[in-house]
């Protein structure tokens, strides 16, 4: 009956405004659980570390230089095109449009990391309890990748919407941004990398180029401004600003060449810090088969082709990435087996694995060069096992010293031509291609050289087959055939100059059926690798000489299709790829090449603002010719 | 006519019952108390010996053996002085009887109340003049009706009928008899000389109906302002499914139910009135025995359990659930026990199921010739050198016929057991219920356990207690097709259907049933037979559902409803995949290995409603009844789990577990909280005219401080136009028009939506100097604090009409709904660092008519039949999007270059599912070409397909150019059709004569469009794969001798990663849904069976379509702004079960 007596109006009443009030908190008022928000963010060390290297990881996301910068979005331009079908349908075929996938997720990438620097920017000083010098060296960090973030994104789509604030609300005035000027966001980039390289511990204390420097944030700042002098802003009198940050990194005493230029990427293979020559770099980690799917596509994307499946010591890699007749050109040669500059058939590599199966190696015939392989980044050399087939670890450079040297002297050329210079900016161009040419392998104080000629002393007689040529000496790697005609050795042909000889090595032939001939070698020296007379003679010609040396230097680095559209020259070194590759004959990977130079067009010096962007945000125009 | 009663005798509980006694009791209550007494008819024997003792005495003694109280008319017991009895072990009545011998007495047990009441029968005294007139009365399926009360017309005797249905009463020649019993209509039977009158009664359907649940209540139809369908559940429970959702399509004009594919446990999607949401969840609210739930109800319930389903459409009707309610209300009441002895029902049926449809795919020799036009060199090695074989030698090989290995024939078997009973005072009912479906791919199925237990008690006659607790368990197992391996760089290749169409019909000098993977092919294709034999995949939720209700009756009109009720639902997805099947093999792109995965979801809620109820009849002129109340809920969720990878022991299987590598870790505890303020008045005038007026105010924790409480007010007219003058005596028996408006929201967004979130997941990690990988901090989500609910105004505007005494009935209803403020996962621009945010932007549009028409028709005797047609048409329209966006477009999952073709659209002014592509052109034919040295070239004045026109050759695809600039590519794309229907509905026939019936259901949805990807594999094979199968129709490809201009030539497949028009497909499909013949074998007393009945019944049973493709009822991926995707999905199966129905 009690019950009863509770249910009375009354009670009900009373019952009920005492449950409506204690509940109506309890109910309503409710914290998540689960996840952080920003606003109770950025109050420790490791917090704010954590929020750092989110705007780190913006580099290695899949979108940029994880997996689709690499070979799949066309940045080789005149050195190399893609192989994949599909890809040639994008981007990287000269095919893009404006739903195109990568181009879009490139661009949100960068937002989103852009966004991530602002918020940290913005939040570092709510709290006290982290250390100044942290917290300085955190903003340094932050500005130094937000600057590079909009280069990366002025040099892709020019002009695009300047943001240095986080939004605050979701109202349609604070999201839809309409374009800055170029110059507004070069200034914006070079204010920020200028105040970070202030904060920025410099690479003495670093110790590796998977963190932001000084000398990074110097030398990027050269990079910035040669692209301020050249097209499309065209001011020039920033070279001075380019010659003013390279020099420092060139004076900072941290850095010098590798003196093996293979070594720089064996070691991005291996996981190597090399902090004198790789300045800054793009960090990745395991094989993809851990629980931290982090790693890179580096050597995979754009190796050498191992299948599927094949051979495990080698790792899987689907070959994409192919050179240009013209790129291959490039590199000076004796003849076409073998050229003295070491890069040449490193950067191309100049065999294939067995079927794609397996790890033994055939080498490519004079004539395939369409159909060789990107090199630099050879997945033999990773030391991670199991070689994983999505993922591999390997670094990529996003700023090397001979990068610096190579600006330094473009930017210097430029203002005084070649001998105006203060500084001796030949020679270090020419000290990045002796570096190439093999010379500093043993050192840069004991010249190693590889051999230059070998002459038939004696023809001798009676050869009736090819005789085996031996070179004996400290070099290694050498190789040579003999060419027999009636009964006697006509020539000798090179077919691996070699490395690290400091001497002329003995020439024996043996075999053949016959006897009497000799022959003895020359080796090259510090001169022929050297900027001829004529590549110095002005600045126009050595101008025309760094150009190229870049493509050497740096081929397959990313940095190409840049590079053109800042001098003005995409169109004009496309339409010399075109005419190549259109009376080349008909190679499987070929016949891919020719969608990609035939596809490209003045507008493709800039990706379109993807349609996405410009259809909720009605204060965008849309690039040219897009 | 009224007897005075007094009490000859009570026991202890006198005064609970001295209102009874006390209270002049009318005839009807008499016949009500009598009912119950009868059906428990437990035959009380007494042992009584006395010598001339007064009645009191006697009664006394009989009290003291029985308990019972017993009453008798004051008169009646003035009549016996003393009484001498010697009985032993006699049954009660008779020795009541005794003890008033010589007057015809009525002696009324009941059993329940313990009281006897004793009755003298009129007109003893001139019996001479009365024959005794006897017979029986029956149900129309020959049941006898006990308690049935038999009066004679203007006379006040009264009889009832027996268990076995006798009745015997006194009448003379010139009397009629009147026949009535509750729930069946009443008959007259004039007496005329006969002494034996046998009488069946009808049931009163109409009065059944009448009944309509409505939100927070129940009104009659009549009385019923809104838009409110009621499911014809004893339809509905004819189909033979696990679960009710599977038979509701077509059954309810309006409410448009789909499935995505023939996937066994599947919940399928329920939408009212068109979507309202174009990101957010659209499906309605369900409401279980009072229990608000959002999400899927199956485990919870047993078709068989259900007493009614209302559908409520309208804002009238839906606005009393507020915030929740503008995806319209699905209300299910389950089955309450009815006073009666314990009753058992059993119904059990089993039965075979099938494939609906199997595609033809190539045979062996049509196979070979492909390949060899597909990649010659390799496959004239595979299948001609190396084997030392010839084409057509390929005639008379066999063939592996995947489809044959995968598809098998199911099984389906279903067990209901229940036992009810009870008297006025306590009711319970408990049933269980057992289904077990074997898919039609192998190792696949779904499994249901399900019991309840109900009870209702009345604790005194103003407090009543109801309880209500289901438990339920089900598993669903075995392969989805439509999932692929997520880790591929090929996920189209590791889905099933690719695997079993895909794979090779022949493979010479090779055993392929015994291969993984096909070692000469090369995709991520694995072993579909051994894949599917080798996973584990299980879905396992297990409900529990406890509600209780308290109802008091404070005075005439006022009565408190307090319910209280607790869930829980645990859903445990278990996945191993060993080394073995195609998710777990070691291809190259499979970097998660051996893997498996554990994921527990705890869905916790609790909810207290607390109703204040009002009614009350004024005069003959106002009635009014309202109630307000308030309502809490809290709902909590907590998924945990974890993926593993790279597992070491395969097996252990799932127990293994712990031995992988930790792939993704999740931990996701999250609630909301709900409160609510409501009230509703009904005001009716005479019968005529009704009016309704709700509110309701909600405050939820999903959204922040500022924008937590929104209002939700809705009215509605009702004008009964049959209850005036003019249209009495009329054909017309029922002509109503109702008009309805109000406001309705939808709160369907994440617990904390509002604001921002950090996420730290394992790829965006960091490792600096090669260092463990750091945690990075992403932000996943901007928190827009302005956010609040999505609100849709609706008009609704009806007319029931009905004819010939309802046997004809019509609805019409029309609506217009308007939904804005959109909860819209917005597209911003991405320089905001995200590329969408919810925002409450945009508006979408939903108008339609809906027609439901009925006819009851007893074409002649015994034979009857009833008709139910249905058809509704829904105009979708989206009105605004966010912030100047005209269009907003939409991916659907498929592999790259696919994945970033925009297939679907949202255009303003247009429904929100339009198919987005390029116009098909046929093929380029010989006579497009020049000739140029031997080579084909293109005609410089013909577009290009977007391939390189040096590389185009005759027999390739060719598109529309639609903006004529020479290149076929996307800007060239048009809209390929809606991928919504025109209409839909469903047509029930129930024939029925004598003792069989025959039930024949059909469903339909006409105008939509389906994007078949299927054909864009096997009908053409996109990728070019080689050793792909296809299907036999590519046989009829583009040849030189067969200019086809509808299959393009062997890889002429233009450019990858378009949608186009070839493969777009009318999706309108009849389908002849279920079909039952049912014979009733009546009473089988040898078996103690009071009713049984047996049945053959079919589903799926044929569908005719023009779809080419397994089903036309396909949507893999499905959001409502991506419908109709067809791409590896479940097949379809027919079901055929024989059954047998008995009540104990």
């Amino acid at each position: 009956m009690y019950i009863l007596k509770l249910l009375k109006m009354k009670n009900i009443l009373y019952i009920t405004i005492l449950l409506l009030t204690v509940s109506c908190n309890k109910i309503l008022d409710r914290d998540p659980e689960d996840f952080l928000s920003p606003k109770n963010y950025y109050q420790t060390d490791k917090q704010l570390q954590t929020a750092l290297n989110g705007v780190y990881s913006t580099l290695a996301s899949q979108s940029l230089y994880c997996n689709n910068m690499l070979a799949r979005m066309g940045l080789e331009t005149d050195e190399g095109f893609c192989s994949n079908e599909t890809e040639l349908r994008g981007v990287a075929g000269y095919n893009t449009s404006t739903v195109d996938g990568k181009v879009k997720s490139f661009y949100q990438t960068l937002y989103s990391g852009i966004n991530r620097a602002n918020l940290l920017l913005e939040n570092l000083e709510i709290t006290d309890s982290v250390e100044q010098v942290k917290r300085v060296e955190i903003r340094g960090e932050a500005l130094f990748l937000r600057g590079y973030f909009y280069f990366m994104l002025v040099s892709n789509f020019g002009e695009v919407p300047l943001i240095t604030q986080s939004i605050q609300s979701a109202s349609t005035s604070e999201l839809q941004v309409e374009q800055a000027s170029l110059k507004q966001i070069y200034e914006s980039i070079t204010a920020d990398m200028e105040e970070a390289q202030r904060l920025l511990p410099d690479m003495g204390e670093v110790k590796f180029g998977g963190r932001v420097t000084k000398s990074a944030a110097w030398g990027i700042l050269g990079r910035v401004y040669l692209h301020m002098a050249g097209e499309p802003l065209k001011d020039i009198s920033k070279y001075e600003k380019a010659s003013y940050w390279l020099n420092k990194v060139i004076t900072s005493g941290l850095h010098e060449l590798n003196d093996n230029y293979e070594q720089i990427f064996i070691n991005y293979a291996q996981d190597k810090y090399d902090p004198k020559e790789s300045i800054f770099e793009v960090e990745f980690w395991g094989n993809g088969m851990s629980t931290y799917t982090i790693g890179g596509m580096v050597g995979r994307n754009n190796g050498i082709r191992m299948n599927s499946g094949g051979a495990p010591s080698i790792g899987y890699s689907p070959g994409y990435l192919h050179p240009t007749e013209n790129f291959y050109n490039y590199f000076q040669a004796e003849n076409p087996y073998y050229s003295n500059d070491q890069r040449r058939d490193w950067t191309i590599a100049e065999f294939y694995y067995r079927d794609n199966n397996k790890a033994d190696t055939v080498h490519f015939l004079p004539t395939q060069i369409y159909e060789r392989y990107c090199g630099k980044f050879r997945r033999v050399n990773e030391l991670l096992l199991p070689k994983g087939e999505v993922r591999t670890p390997q670094n990529f450079p996003i700023l090397r010293y001979a990068d610096v040297l190579l600006m330094y002297a473009e930017a210097e050329n430029r203002r005084f031509g070649p001998d105006g210079s203060d500084t001796d900016i030949i020679a270090m161009v020419n000290d990045v291609r002796r570096r190439g040419y093999g010379k500093y392998m043993n050192g840069k104080s004991s010249v190693s050289e590889s051999i230059k000629t070998i002459t038939v002393t004696n023809p001798g007689s009676g050869y009736t087959a090819k005789p085996n040529v031996i070179i004996s000496g400290d070099g290694i790697r050498a190789k040579a055939e003999a060419i027999i005609s009636g009964g006697q050795v006509q020539t000798i042909r090179i077919l691996n100059g070699g490395i690290k000889f400091s001497s002329a090595p003995t020439i024996t032939i043996t075999g053949g059926g016959g006897s009497g001939a000799t022959a003895a070698a020359t080796l090259t020296a510090r001169i022929d690798a050297d900027l001829s007379a004529d590549d110095i003679s002005s600045t126009d010609k050595f101008h025309t000489a760094i150009m190229k040396e870049r493509s050497r230097e740096l081929g397959f680095e990313l940095l190409r299709k840049s590079d053109l559209v800042r001098w003005g020259k995409f169109m004009e070194n496309m339409d010399i790829i075109q005419a190549q590759i259109n009376v080349a004959p008909d190679y499987a990977n070929q016949k891919n090449a020719k969608v990609a130079y035939n596809s490209y067009s003045e507008r493709d010096v800039r990706w379109p603002i993807p349609s996405d962007e410009m259809a909720v945000n009605p204060k965008l125009k849309q690039n040219k010719g897009w | 006519m009224y007897k005075k009663i007094t009490a000859l005798w009570c026991g202890k509980s006198y005064r609970i019952l001295k209102p009874l006694i006390i209270m002049k009791l009318s005839f009807i209550l008499l016949i009500v108390t009598f009912f119950q007494a009868s059906a428990m008819t437990f035959a009380q024997k007494v042992s009584i010996q006395v010598v001339k003792a007064p009645l009191k005495t006697v009664f006394y003694q009989l009290s003291k053996q029985t308990g019972y109280n017993f009453m008798a008319d004051a008169n009646l017991s003035r009549k016996i002085e003393v009484v001498t009895l010697d009985e032993q072990n006699t049954d009660l009545k008779h020795v009541i009887e005794k003890c008033f011998a010589g007057i015809d007495v009525e002696v009324i047990l009941n059993a329940d109340h313990k009281t006897a009441l004793i009755k003298e029968v009129p007109g003893t005294k001139t019996k001479s003049q009365q024959t005794n007139v006897v017979g029986k009365v029956q149900t129309v399926d020959n049941q006898p009706m006990q308690g049935v009360s038999i009066g004679l017309k203007n006379k006040p005797a009264k009889a009832f009928t027996d268990d076995k249905g006798h009745y015997s009463i006194a009448a003379t020649p010139s009397d009629t008899i009147l026949y009535s019993f509750i729930g069946y209509a009443s008959q007259e039977q004039a007496v005329s000389g006969r002494s034996i009158i046998n009488v069946v009664l009808k049931p009163v359907e109409e009065k059944i109906e009448d009944v309509v649940v409505v939100g927070y209540g129940q009104t009659t139809k009549e009385d019923l302002t809104g838009s409110v369908a009621t499911v014809d559940v004893g339809a509905l429970q004819k189909a033979p499914v696990g679960n009710f959702d599977q038979a509701l399509a077509g059954r309810v004009a309006g409410v448009q139910v789909t499935s995505n594919d023939g996937q066994p446990g599947d919940a399928f999607n329920i939408v009212v009135r068109g979507g309202n949401s174009l990101t957010q969840e659209n499906s309605p609210l369900y409401v279980i025995d009072g229990f608000p739930v959002e999400g899927t109800l199956n485990s919870i319930i047993s078709p068989n359990d259900i007493e009614t389903i209302s559908i409520l459409k309208d804002a009238s009707a839906t606005a009393i659930y507020g915030a929740r309610g503008a995806n319209g209300v699905v209300i299910i009441e389950t089955k309450k026990a009815k006073v009666g002895k314990p009753k058992i029902d059993f119904n059990a049926y089993y039965g075979l199921s099938s494939i609906t449809r199997k595609l033809d795919l190539m045979e062996p020799y049509e196979f070979v010739k492909y390949q060899l036009e597909l990649s010659p060199t390799i496959a004239s090695a595979l299948y001609l050198t190396n084997p030392g074989l010839t084409l057509d030698d390929y005639k008379t090989i066999d063939r592996i016929d995947w489809q044959d290995l995968m598809f098998d024939v199911g099984n389906v078997q279903n067990y209901n057991l229940s036992l009810s009973g009870g008297n006025n005072d306590t009711k319970y009912m408990i049933s269980g219920n057992l289904f077990d479906q074997q898919g039609i791919i192998i190792n696949s199925g779904y499994k249901k356990y399900q019991g309840r237990f109900q009870l209702d008690q009345k604790i005194s006659d103003r407090l009543s207690l109801n309880l209500n607790l289901n438990i339920g368990r089900d598993q669903a197992y075995g392969a989805s097709p439509s999932s692929p391996r997520n880790s591929s760089s090929q996920p189209y290749s590791t889905q099933l259907m690719y695997q079993i169409w895909g794979s090779r019909p022949v493979s010479p000098g090779l055993d392929l049933m015994d291969e993984p993977v096909d070692p000469d092919i090369n995709d991520t294709r694995f072993n579909p037979y051994l894949s599917t034999r080798n996973e584990t995949k299980n879905r396992y939720v297990n409900t529990s559902h406890f509600n209780g209700r308290l109802i008091y009756k404070l005075s005439d009109h006022w009565s408190i409803n307090i319910r209280g009720g607790l869930s829980n639902t645990n859903t445990l997805a278990e996945e191993f995949y060993n080394s073995q099947t195609s998710k777990g093999y070691a291809f190259p792109d499979n970097i998660l290995g051996v893997n498996g995965s554990t994921y527990e979801t705890k869905l916790s809620s609790w909810v207290n409603e607390n109703l204040l109820n009002y009614e009350r009849r004024y005069n003959w002129k106002h009635r009014l009844n309202g109630l307000v109340g308030f309502t809490m809920q809290e709902v909590r969720t907590d998924r945990r789990g974890y993926h593993a990878k790279n597992i070491e022991n395969e097996d252990l299987g799932l127990a293994g577990l712990d031995e992988g590598e930790a792939n993704s870790l999740v931990s996701t505890p999250s609630s909301f909280g709900l409160m609510s303020f409501l009230g509703r008045l009904n005001y009716y005038y005479k019968r005529s005219l009704m009016a309704t007026f709700s509110m309701r105010a909600d405050g939820s924790s999903k959204f922040s401080k500022n924008n937590r409480w929104s209002y939700f007010p809705s009215g509605a007219l009702a004008w009964n136009m049959h209850e005036e003058k003019f249209l009495k005596n009329t054909a017309i028996s029922n002509s109503k028009i109702r008009v309805s408006y109000g406001l309705t929201g939808n709160n369907r967004v994440g617990d904390f939506a509002y604001l921002s979130s950090m996420s730290f997941p394992y790829n965006s990690y960091y490792s600096f100097n090669n260092a463990e990988p750091a945690q990075s901090a992403m932000f996943n989500r901007f928190g827009n604090e302005d956010l609040k609910w999505e609100t849709t105004r609706q008009l609704d505007i009806g007319y029931d009409l009905g004819l010939f005494k309802n046997k004809l009935n019509l609805t019409v209803d029309l609506y217009k709904k308007t939904t804005y403020d959109l909860l819209l996962n917005a597209n911003v621009p991405m320089s905001s660092g995200f590329t969408t945010i919810l925002k409450n932007v945009g508006k979408v549009g939903n108008e339609g008519i809906e027609v439901t028409l009925n006819y009851n028709w007893n074409v002649f005797k015994d034979f009857n039949w009833r008709t139910d047609f249905n058809i509704s048409f829904n105009r979708n329209k989206v009105l605004e999007l966010s912030d100047n966006q005209n269009m907003m477009v939409s991916f659907v999952g498929f592999p790259a270059p696919w994945s970033n073709a925009q297939l679907y659209l949202a255009r303003v002014g247009h429904s929100a599912a339009e198919f987005f592509g390029y116009q098909w052109d046929g093929n380029y034919q010989v006579e497009d070409f020049d000739v140029v040295g031997g080579n084909y070239v293109l005609k410089s004045y013909l577009p290009t397909n977007g391939n390189a026109r040096n590389v185009i050759q005759p027999g390739d695809i060719k598109y529309v150019d639609t903006n004529e600039d020479g290149i076929v590519n996307e800007l060239d794309r048009i809209v390929m059709g809606n991928a919504l229907p025109k209409h839909f509905g469903g047509f029930n026939n129930t024939f029925s004569y004598k003792n069989l019936s025959l039930d024949v259901f059909f469903q339909w949805s006409a105008g939509n469009k389906v994007y078949n990807a299927n054909r864009d594999m096997f009908e053409g094979n996109i990728y070019g794969r080689p050793g792909l199968n296809q299907y036999a129709s590519y046989i009829d490809r583009w040849t030189m001798d067969n200019p086809s201009n509808e299959l393009y030539r062997t890889g002429g497949q233009g450019p990858t990663g378009r949608f186009s028009t070839r493969t777009i497909e009318d999706g309108s499909f009849l389908r002849l849904k279920t079909i039952m013949l049912s014979y009733n074998l009546g009473q089988i007393k040898r078996l103690k069976l009071t009713n049984a009945s047996v049945y053959v019944s079919g589903q799926n049973l044929k569908t005719w379509t023009n779809y080419s493709g397994m089903d036309p009822e396909v949507s893999v991926g499905r959001t409502i702004l991506t419908p109709g995707f067809d791409y590896s999905a479940y097949p379809r199966e027919k079901t055929f079960v024989l059954g047998f129905k008995c009540t104990f």
